[in-house]
C-alpha cells in the first residue's frame, strides 16, 4: 500500500535524510581538507 | 485521513496561549512567522545604522567621525548583520506565513523544530553584536573572513565562528522544515507543478541552504582549528593554503546569493499576476529557470577571486558559465513582462515595489555581466562598482521584494488595509533614495575607488557626497514602513475583506482576513479559481 506523505513517520523520514545530507557535507568538507594536507 | 492531521484535530480548538509562553513556545507557523518577520526588521535598522555610520564617515573626504578600526568594523557587521539577520530571516518569516496557507497545510511539518530554528537567531546575533565589546572589538576582517586577516581579530573570532555556526544550524532546520512541508503537507489536490511560484522558489532555495549552509559551517571550522589547535587548513606557514579558504567560501557564497533572491523572485512571481489581474506568464519555465539558476550557482563561485591568478582555462570556464545565468534570469525578467502585456493593470503598492524590482534588479543584472567579464573585472574587482553591483541587487533586488510582499500579504495577517497614501509614499521616497545612493557608486567605482576605505582622494568627493545624502533619505524614509506596518499590527484602518485584492488566486486568499490560529485543519478541495496559474 501507498504510505500517506503526510503521515508521521514520513515526514520524520524525509527531515532526517535531509540532515543527514546537511551533516555529510559538513564532514566532508573538513574531513577533504584533512587529507588534502 | 492521516495519523499527523487526525492528531492535530485533538487541539484544534484552543487558540493561542497568553502572555510571553505565546511567543517563547510558539509552533504556530504564523506566530513563528510573525517573529521572523519582526526580528529581521529590528536587524534590518541595526544593520542600516551602521550603513549610515559609514555613509557620515564618506560624507567628505578625510577622517572624521569615526577611526578606520571601527569603520572595518561597520562594514563587516554591516554586511553580516544584513544578510543573516535582516534579509534571509525575512524570508523564512514568509515562508512561514505563506507556505503552508498556500499549500492548504495545517502547520509547517516540524513544529518544534521551527520553534528551535526562531529562538537560535536572538542567540546567534546577540552573541555577534556583543562582540563590540570585547577587546579589539567586534570583526572587522570583511564579511567574507578571509584568512589570513581574519585570524587577527581580536577576542572576537570565537564569538563571530560560534554566532556563524548557529545562523547555520538555524537556516538548516529552517530548510529541512521548507522542504517537508511542502513535499509532504501538500493539500492532496496540489501536484507540484500546481504550486504558487513563491512556493516552488522557496523549494528550490531550501535545497541549496542545505547544500551550501554545511560548506560555510565547515569552512569556518576550518579557521577555528587553524586558529585555537595547531591546523594548518589555511596557513601557509604550515602548508596550507590561504586562497582554498576563498574557494571553500565562495562554494557557499554564490549560492548564498541565489539563496538571496529566488525568494524574492517568487514573490514578485505572486504580485505582478494579481495586479495585472493576468495569469502568470510561462509558470511551468518560471519553475525550470529557477532550477537552471539554482544549478548554475553551484559552478560559478570563483567569479568573486579573478584576481588571486587562476589558470586561464579556469577564468573562462567561470566567465562563461557566470554569463549563462543571464539566460535563465532572461527568462524570468521576459515572463513578468508577457504577465503585465495587455493586462488591465493597477498601481497599489506591492505592485510599485514588484515593479520597481523589475526595473532596477535588473540593472544589477546587467552589472552582474559587467563584472563576469575577465578582462575588465582585473580593473572593477574590490571597487565600488562591485558594491553598487550588489547592492542594486540586493536592496531594490531582494529588500523591494520583501516591502512588496509585506504590503501584500499585510491585509491578510493583520485583517487591516494598509494606508494607501502612505505605502505609496513610502514607495517613492524608497525607490528614489536608492537610486541616488547606489547609482553614483557604479562611477566611483569605474573612476577607481576602491572599497571598503574610510578616506578617500578627493576627486571622489561630489559622488560620495551625494550617496550620502542618499543613503540618509533611504534610512530616514524606512520610518514610514514602519508606522504603516504597526498601525496595521494595531488594528488601525479600514477592514480588510477575505480576498483583499481584486480576484487574486490561490489558497491563503480563501481564509478569512486575519487568518485564524488554525487554518486548513482538513485538507482543503482546490477549486480551480485557486489554483496556481499553470
Amino acid at each position: 500500500m501507498k504510505r500517506d506523505r503526510r503521515s508521521a513517520k514520513s515526514v520524520r523520514n524525509a527531515a532526517l535524510m535531509l540532515a543527514a545530507i546537511a551533516l555529510a557535507i559538513y564532514l566532508g568538507f573538513i574531513f577533504s581538507g584533512f587529507f588534502r594536507s | 485521513m492521516s495519523t499527523a492531521v487526525a492528531d492535530a484535530h485533538t487541539d484544534d480548538h484552543h487558540g493561542p496561549e497568553k502572555g510571553y509562553r505565546r511567543w517563547l513556545f510558539a509552533t504556530n507557523h504564523k506566530d513563528i512567522g510573525t517573529m521572523y518577520l519582526l526580528f529581521s526588521l529590528v536587524m534590518l535598522f541595526v544593520g542600516g545604522a551602521m550603513a549610515m555610520v559609514i555613509r557620515t564617515e564618506l560624507l567628505s573626504p578625510g577622517l572624521q567621525f569615526v577611526n578606520p578600526e571601527f569603520f572595518n568594523q561597520m562594514t563587516t557587521m554591516h554586511a553580516l548583520i544584513m544578510i543573516f539577520g535582516a534579509i534571509m530571516p525575512a524570508f523564512v518569516g514568509l515562508a512561514n506565513w505563506m507556505i503552508p496557507l498556500m499549500i492548504g497545510a495545517p502547520d509547517m511539518a516540524l513544529p518544534r523544530m521551527n520553534n528551535w530554528s526562531f529562538w537560535i537567531l536572538p542567540g546567534a546575533f546577540t552573541i555577534l553584536l556583543a562582540t563590540f565589546f570585547v577587546p579589539g572589538g567586534a570583526p572587522a576582517s570583511g564579511w567574507t573572513m578571509y584568512p589570513p586577516l581574519v585570524l587577527q581579530t581580536g577576542d572576537a573570532f570565537p564569538f563571530l565562528i560560534f554566532s556563524i555556526h548557529l545562523m547555520g544550524l538555524s537556516s538548516i532546520m529552517g530548510a529541512i522544515n521548507i522542504i517537508v512541508t511542502i513535499i509532504n503537507m501538500r493539500a492532496p489536490d496540489m501536484s507540484l507543478l500546481k504550486m504558487p511560484m513563491f512556493v516552488w522558489s522557496w523549494l528550490i532555495t531550501a535545497y541549496l541552504l542545505i547544500a551550501v549552509m554545511p560548506v560555510l559551517a565547515g569552512a569556518v571550522t576550518m579557521l577555528l582549528t587553524d586558529q585555537f589547535f595547531g591546523t594548518s587548513f589555511f596557513l601557509a606557514a604550515g602548508g596550507g593554503d590561504p586562497v582554498m579558504f576563498q574557494h571553500i567560501f565562495w562554494f557557499f557564497g554564490h549560492p548564498e546569493v541565489y539563496i538571496m533572491i529566488l525568494p524574492a523572485f517568487g514573490i514578485v512571481s505572486e504580485v505582478i499576476p494579481t495586479f495585472a489581474r493576468k495569469p502568470l506568464f510561462g509558470h511551468d519555465s518560471m519553475v525550470y529557470a529557477i532550477s537552471a539558476i539554482a544549478f548554475l550557482s553551484f559552478i560559478v563561485w570563483a567569479h568573486h577571486m579573478f584576481t588571486v591568478g587562476m589558470p586561464l582555462t579556469g577564468q573562462l570556464f567561470f566567465m562563461f558559465a557566470t554569463m549563462l545565468i543571464a539566460v535563465p534570469t532572461g527568462v524570468k525578467v521576459f515572463n513578468w513582462t508577457a504577465t503585465m502585456w495587455r493586462g488591465a493593470m493597477s498601481f497599489e503598492t506591492p505592485m510599485l515595489f514588484a515593479l520597481a524590482f523589475l526595473f532596477l534588479f535588473t540593472i544589477g543584472g546587467f552589472s552582474g555581466v559587467m563584472v563576469a567579464i575577465v578582462p575588465a573585472d582585473i580593473q572593477y574587482h574590490d571597487s565600488y562598482f562591485v558594491v553598487a553591483h550588489f547592492h542594486y541587487v540586493l536592496v531594490p533586488g531582494a529588500l523591494f521584494a520583501i516591502m512588496g510582499a509585506v504590503y501584500y500579504w499585510l491585509p491578510k495577517w493583520t485583517g487591516r488595509m494598509y494606508d494607501e497614501k502612505l505605502g505609496q509614499i513610502h514607495f517613492w521616497l524608497t525607490a528614489i533614495f536608492v537610486n541616488v545612493t547606489f547609482f553614483p557608486m557604479h562611477f566611483l567605482g569605474l573612476a577607481g575607488m576602491p572599497r571598503r576605505i574610510p578616506d578617500y582622494a578627493t576627486q571622489f568627493a561630489d559622488f560620495n557626497f551625494i550617496a550620502s545624502i542618499g543613503a540618509f533619505g533611504f534610512g530616514l524614509s524606512q520610518l514610514i514602513f514602519v508606522y504603516v506596518v504597526v498601525s496595521c499590527m494595531r488594528g488601525r484602518g479600514r477592514r480588510a475583506t477575505d480576498e483583499v485584492w481584486d480576484q487574486p488566486k490561490g489558497l491563503e486568499w480563501t481564509v478569512p482576513s486575519p487568518a485564524p490560529f488554525h487554518t486548513f485543519e482538513v485538507p482543503p478541495r482546490i477549486p480551480e479559481k485557486a489554483q496556481a496559474f499553470s
